[in-house]
């Protein structure tokens, strides 16, 4: 994400509208109805990172239609941000559609004001106005439209009321110039005038040449990094000019101020550095008003959004509180929230294995009679041999073991997150989380860990510094996936009991807990604390949960697919080359020595890499026997469980801590659990053995 | 802590020390300072020899009396720690940790009359004065209003883009003991972390329109 991508310049298409606004106000489902292309739909900020472009046609003409991130500024806190402030800037969209929740008007209009700042192109989308008039709040449209200098029209992204007269409008707009009906308090546009004079009065450098000067002017009074280093840029630039003596003359050079002299602003700022005068005026807007300048423009577009809200917004307030509403305030509640949290996330992880047992049995069945079939072929044996266990039993294992877990975890997923039940997850383990160094929202990727890990380091994307998605990303790995839960289940819990089983899920969780503690202490850098939006509870949509679970299982196919079935096809070819074979031999040693484990189980620890959840069946296939306790002692069933638990996730999900991370942290993660792993393995043998000894 | 004090802190921890047991009416002696949690790790007999040599204070036997300059600093060293600890404590800082802080930030130049530090923590306690309080200790279900976001960075700018600003009306709609709040502001609900929240210092509602803050901005 370091690079944004842009959608690449269609000129078939006539027109290009961007959809922006805030998380949870519905632009995805706007987007989606829009388009009808598959799109995540959550509710945590910060999902739709990549920008998702789709195509619509409106009375004759193409449109293409970019929905940008979730966002709530436009500052360059976050990359997202960044990205769509870029986006706007510099792809020019011909109208920016701005989707506001009708419900929660003040704080969106927030963002709209940023919008006209940049000058863009703006059409205000009044999203969800249905569910404004049903809890009583009237917005008068026409009033908004005059009050901002912008087009407003109401729409429900979920109904799809007034998206044809929401194009209309963004087609109508696309000429006009932005809005000058924005204004700020008198001493704040003063400084922002006397800045913009500054800056016109010199050439800036093209990477903000897009910006309007308003907009880089009170960026540069927030002290905006990214436009504080171009408008740099600028002053050096011009420097050295005059120094050689060219283009601008003497002019500037002569009445250059040094930073020290522009204590006192006079009214002809025209020719002073930008910088030094935006921190001069800053200085003295901070001793004003009492605050940070930041905090003075924030608190200068709050009234304002207050006064517009005041003048166009009827409340009938209805005095009884919803349902949703008491059914909220019982889930933050101590008692209430874990009592819900705890049988809900045993009704989730119940419901998960009880369908998925069910699928995996029967797709077991499907595939058996498939291979049988297979086997009816009259292909040469090698041939033969190749395509069936170098290839199909790849995606076999795939769809046999991985699918029938996944789904119906993305879809129970998927209803706890529409419904904003996750976001109260997040708070409720805040605490907890603190003491690994993240906070609440980092729960989600654990949550999403339980699945696949695979989803859950993507899903580290939601922290909102580099240190925290890594701890987080970390954490996430050491939680078993539902492959390592078959071969817990399968193993420890069929060969040696329920509680042996639940041990092993303490250890994980044990571990999750020391080592984010480490890591905690270890890595540079602070917890930021959680600052997430909490979205209204409400009953999920049925086709939006299956869209956005049907998006991910894709995304999750196409992604492990290709590895899991390279993956096999490699161990086939190295099993074929008798290579497997030495290194069970040359390992035996450490193997039977160190981990009391029989030779043969190295050969699947390798396999392990690629496919955890075969582990069990093909330890079964090399000892000949399904019955492992016969050939197992209760002993090195548990530390191959315990092993096979905690070494290096998957290859998938080292391919992913690759692409989010980079390949160097990833082969320290992997080997680090890997090493952790066998050292645990090998302590649990010695202490094992010794207490038999001694006993 | 006690270990990475320089010699001049040392001595100002010990001269704070002294001039509590002087306003305690207790015995200034070597076994009170040898018991002092604060000096804990530091070459006490060493420290009094420095003290003795600077003229602070004077021995006679076991008791030890402070001079007018050593008392003088002690006074300046116990009122910044006091200041300190009170503005920590109101920022819902445990007592030991607050304690500790303040021995650390008493020592170093920046609290000074003039320096924004303490501008910052004479604002704030002039604000919990007139009955602003941290988030954390809001009460249910009441409404209040921002005053101001203390400390500095990202988060802040986080807290103002999702809707919390000075003036802007704010309740405490759900609070876990040590835990994070929720709170309603401008018709959404925000979860915000234990450490974020106890940044944010909020007047009762009432309260705050009958004062408006920020008085410089009259001119």
């Amino acid at each position: 994400m370091a690079t944004p991508q842009f959608p690449t310049s269609d000129r078939e298409a006539d027109y290009l509208i961007a959809l922006a606004g805030n998380a949870n106000v519905g632009k995805s489902v706007i987007f989606n109805a829009l388009t009808g292309l598959n799109q995540i739909v959550g509710n945590w900020p910060g999902k739709t990172v990549e920008l998702a472009e789709g195509r619509c046609l409106h009375r004759g003409r193409s449109i293409r239609v970019v929905d940008l991130p979730g966002i709530y500024s436009l500052s360059t806190y976050s990359q997202e941000e960044l990205v769509s402030r870029e986006f706007i800037a510099e792809a020019k969209p011909n109208a920016v559609v701005n989707v506001v929740d009708s419900t929660v008007l003040q704080r969106n209009l927030y963002f709209t004001l940023q919008l006209i700042e940049l000058g863009a192109p703006i059409v205000l989308a009044l999203n969800l106005f249905d569910l404004a008039e049903k809890s009583g709040i009237e917005v008068d449209e026409r009033r908004l439209g005059e009050l901002l200098g912008v087009p407003v029209v109401k729409t429900s992204g979920v109904s799809g009321k007034g998206l044809t007269e929401l194009i209309d409008a963004a087609l109508g707009v696309a000429v006009s110039e932005g809005s000058a009906a924005v204004r700020y308090g008198r001493e704040v546009e003063g400084a922002i005038a006397s800045l913009e004079r500054s800056l016109a009065a010199r050439e800036l450098p093209p990477s903000i040449r897009s910006y309007p000067l308003r907009f880089v002017a009170i960026k540069l009074l927030e002290s905006d990094m990214a436009i504080g280093e171009a408008v740099k840029g600028s002053v050096a630039g011009e420097r050295r000019r005059t120094a050689s003596g060219a283009v601008h003359g003497a002019a500037a050079a002569g009445l250059h101020p040094s930073p020290a002299s522009v204590s006192s602003v006079a009214p002809t700022t025209a020719v002073q550095d930008p910088l030094a005068l935006a921190r001069a005026l800053g200085r003295r807007l901070e001793r004003l008003h009492g605050h940070p300048v930041a905090t003075v423009l924030a608190a200068e577009r709050y009234a304002f959004c207050a006064r517009a809200v005041d003048a166009v917004v009827q409340t009938n307030k209805r005095k009884t509180r919803s349902t949703g509403e008491r059914l909220d305030s019982f889930l933050l509640t101590k008692a209430g929230g874990w009592i819900v949290f705890v049988l809900g996330m045993f009704a989730l992880f119940g419901a998960v294995y009880f369908i998925g047992d069910r699928l995996s049995t029967l797709l077991d069945g499907l595939f058996g009679l498939a291979h049988t079939a297979y086997h009816s072929l009259a292909l040469p044996p090698w041939l033969s041999d190749f395509i069936w266990q170098g290839i199909i039993q790849g995606v076999v294992a795939g769809v046999e073991v991985a699918l029938p877990y996944i789904v119906p975890f993305y879809l129970i997923l998927s209803v706890l997150e529409n419904s904003g039940y996750l976001a109260r997850i997040a708070f409720l383990t805040d605490s907890i989380m603190h003491r690994l160094g993240l906070h609440g929202k980092a729960f989600i990727p654990m949550i999403l860990g339980v699945g696949c890990n695979v989803p859950a380091v993507m899903g580290t994307r939601i922290m909102e510094q580099p240190r925290n998605r890594l701890i987080a990303a970390v954490l996430a790995t050491i939680v078993p996936c539902s492959a390592r839960t078959v071969v817990i289940l399968g193993l420890v819990g069929v060969f040696l009991g329920f509680l042996p089983a639940v041990s092993l899920y303490l250890v994980s969780l044990l571990l999750v807990f020391l080592v984010g503690r480490l890591m905690n202490r270890l890595l540079p850098g602070d917890n930021p604390g959680l600052i997430m939006e909490m979205p209204k509870l409400k009953v999920p949509i049925a086709r939006i949960t299956v869209r956005q679970t049907w998006f991910r299982v894709k995304d999750f196919m196409q992604f492990a697919f290709p590895i899991i079935v390279v993956g096999s096809l490699v161990l086939y070819l190295l099993n074929l080359a008798g290579v497997l074979g030495w290194i069970s031999t040359a390992l035996a040693p450490f193997t039977e020595g160190v981990l009391g484990l029989p030779a043969v189980a190295i050969i699947v620890l390798i396999f392990g890499v690629f496919r955890k959840e075969l582990t069990l069946i093909m330890f079964a296939a090399l000892s000949h026997t399904m019955l492992l306790n016969t050939v197992l002692s209760p002993r090195q069933i548990y530390v191959f469980a315990l092993i096979v638990m905690l070494y290096v996730p998957c290859v998938s999900t080292i391919a992913v801590l690759r692409r989010e991370f980079g390949g160097k942290k990833a082969a320290l993660i992997s080997g680090a659990e890997v090493v952790g792993a066998l050292l645990l393995g090998a302590l649990l043998n010695w202490g094992w053995q010794l207490v038999h000894l001694v006993g | 802590m006690a270990g990475s004090m320089d010699g001049k802190e040392a001595m100002e921890e010990c001269l704070e020390a002294l001039y509590r047991l002087e306003l305690g009416a207790q015995p200034l002696t070597v076994q009170a300072l040898q018991g002092n949690a604060d000096l804990a790790g530091v070459d006490i007999g060493e420290l009094l020899l420095d003290l003795l040599a600077s003229g602070y204070m004077t021995m006679d036997g076991e008791a030890i009396r402070l001079s007018k300059g050593g008392r003088s600093i002690g006074r300046k060293i116990y009122s910044r720690h006091e200041l300190a600890e009170g503005v920590f404590r109101l920022l819902g800082m445990r007592k030991a940790r607050a304690h500790q802080e303040a021995c650390r930030i008493e020592h170093e130049v920046a609290v000074d009359a003039e320096s924004g530090l303490q501008d910052e923590q004479r604002s704030l306690l002039e604000l919990f004065s007139r009955g602003a309080v941290p988030l954390t200790q809001a009460e249910g279900d009441t409404e209040y209003r921002v005053c101001l976001i203390s400390g500095g960075g990202g988060a802040r700018r986080r807290l103002e883009d999702m809707g919390i600003a000075p003036g802007i009306p704010i309740w405490l709609r759900a609070r876990r003991i040590g835990g994070p709040v929720e709170v309603e502001v401008q018709g959404s609900r925000l979860a915000l972390g234990r450490g974020i929240a106890t940044r944010v210092v909020v007047m009762p509602a009432p309260v705050y329109g009958r004062q408006q803050p920020s008085p410089k901005a009259v001119d």
